[in-house]
């Protein structure tokens, strides 16, 4: 297993979302719901669209381009979207959040 | 179709598509007047929704710079809107191809009957069409004029349940080829090639919603086909209707007259804003328009301060400066309106 540092709990606005290109290249968007931080694909599925420009109100997650929703809690999709979020798995630490890789895994599959 | 003919194969996620193709034809064109519902918005080479990727063949795309080809991010992919085919084509498409929901559009030629100056930058024009199309209230044309390379989409501001006829408002844009052809001269008689109709903002009547239009500028004409439809169908008898029409001065404003009229035909339950950007109405202006209510500043704003606590049942048209529907789009997604009620074609 491998830990990657994303950014401090803090960086996230409440009920909010920011995305960071990690070291491996992979952008990954981070947001705040309540207690709980979630780590998602940076980019929407659809057209590959920055998902930290579209609207996130702390439980649904919309893309501007063409109001693809998902629920942050499990990166289903909702409503219009065609295809789910990929999820990442995170551990947040004393205030930090990082990305937790398999080993087996490539930056492309994981 | 034009040129010769060529076989398109469109590999989408729920399967095979096949269709046929002039050489001359934009692959878009092709697929969905035979009724394949190709994915697409602008269907002008901006807004990059209807990017395919190509398995064998060659195509030749016919605007390289197009600015929706900022979405393209893989080797072979390109935008079915810009290209057409040299030869049989099998292409990978990365969504769902379903029907053409409406009435499928054609190529055909038209003739520019009439145009009339709204504004000091704003015209309307009427295209002639040989026989008469149906179309929903709500979509757009494809129109290209001779000696400029490219389509433009331009909404539908009539409504007819079948016309010869279609009326479009054009906006001077600094730079804009088009725009300042139309300008530069009576165009009256001139034949273009037309596609349509187009578009998934549509209105039907069938709907059980209240109806809110916000628009800015030029973005109002296919609010004018909607209200038209709804009007003649005496659907705000029993729905209300917002719509917010924003410009930035009272110069800037047209349409008055026909929404008064709007107003006369359908009672109170339509109810017309608009509202100046860049100034307040005068007294002078407000009396001219009895029926129509003034406000001042971004016609989102306007809308969120007029809709306040109203947003529960409604379906959203929006149209005009990117910004503005963005902004349109974001007010309407807080007080939990679901997409599918929120409708605007992305040109952008």
């Amino acid at each position: 297993m491998k830990k990657i540092h994303i950014c401090k709990a803090e960086d996230i606005p409440a009920n909010g979302m920011k995305s960071y290109d990690i070291d491996d290249g992979t952008k990954v968007l981070v947001a705040n719901a309540g207690e709980c931080y979630y780590a998602y694909q940076g980019l929407c599925p659809h057209q590959d669209v920055c998902l930290d420009e579209g609207y996130f109100d702390g439980s649904t997650l919309t893309c501007h381009q063409h109001l693809w929703q998902w629920d942050i809690t499990t990166g289903d999709a909702i409503g219009l979207a065609e295809a789910p979020l990929e999820r990442y798995d995170i551990d947040v630490q004393d205030g930090d959040i990082f990305l937790v890789r398999s080993e087996a895994m490539s930056s492309n599959d994981g | 179709m034009r040129g010769f003919t060529l076989k398109i194969q469109i590999n989408a996620r729920n399967g095979t598509h096949a269709y046929a193709v002039g050489s001359d034809d934009r692959l878009l064109h092709g697929g969905l007047c035979h009724g394949i519902g190709l994915p697409y918005e602008c269907a002008s080479g901006t807004c990059g929704t209807c990017k395919a990727k190509l398995v064998s063949g060659e195509i030749v795309d016919h605007w390289p710079d197009a600015p929706g080809r900022k979405y393209l991010k893989q080797e072979g992919e390109f935008l079915l809107c810009q290209c057409s085919a040299t030869g049989d084509l099998e292409i990978d498409v990365a969504r769902p191809v379903n029907g053409v929901p409406s009435a499928l559009p054609a190529a055909m030629p038209g003739r520019i009957t009439r145009t009339e100056k709204l504004t000091h930058d704003v015209m309307s024009i009427w295209i002639e069409l040989p026989r008469d199309v149906q179309f929903e209230a709500g979509q757009f044309a494809l129109v290209r004029v001779p000696g400029i390379e490219g389509y433009r989409g331009w909404s539908m501001v009539n409504y007819a349940p079948a016309t010869n006829l279609l009326e479009f408002v054009i906006k001077k844009k600094p730079g804009g080829a088009v725009s300042d052809w139309l300008f530069a001269a009576d165009r009256t008689g001139t034949a273009v090639d037309v596609f349509g109709p187009i578009g998934h903002a549509t209105f039907s009547a069938d709907t059980e919603h209240d109806i809110l239009c916000i628009a800015g500028g030029s973005g109002i004409a296919g609010m004018m086909s909607i209200l038209t439809r709804a009007a003649r169908d005496g659907y705000f008898d029993a729905h209300d209707g917002d719509v917010y029409f924003g410009v930035r001065t009272m110069r800037d404003a047209f349409f008055l007259d026909t929404f008064c009229r709007l107003r006369e035909q359908c009672g109170v339950r339509l109810r017309v804003t608009v509202v100046f950007s860049d100034e307040t109405a005068t007294p002078a202006f407000i009396d001219d328009y009895p029926l129509l209510a003034f406000d001042h500043g971004f016609v989102h704003e306007a809308a969120a301060r007029g809709m306040a606590g109203r947003l529960q049942n409604i379906r959203a048209y929006l149209a005009g400066p990117p910004p503005a529907v963005d902004a349109s789009v974001r007010l309407l997604l807080q007080a939990r309106v679901s997409p599918a009620n929120i409708r605007y074609d992305k040109f952008s």
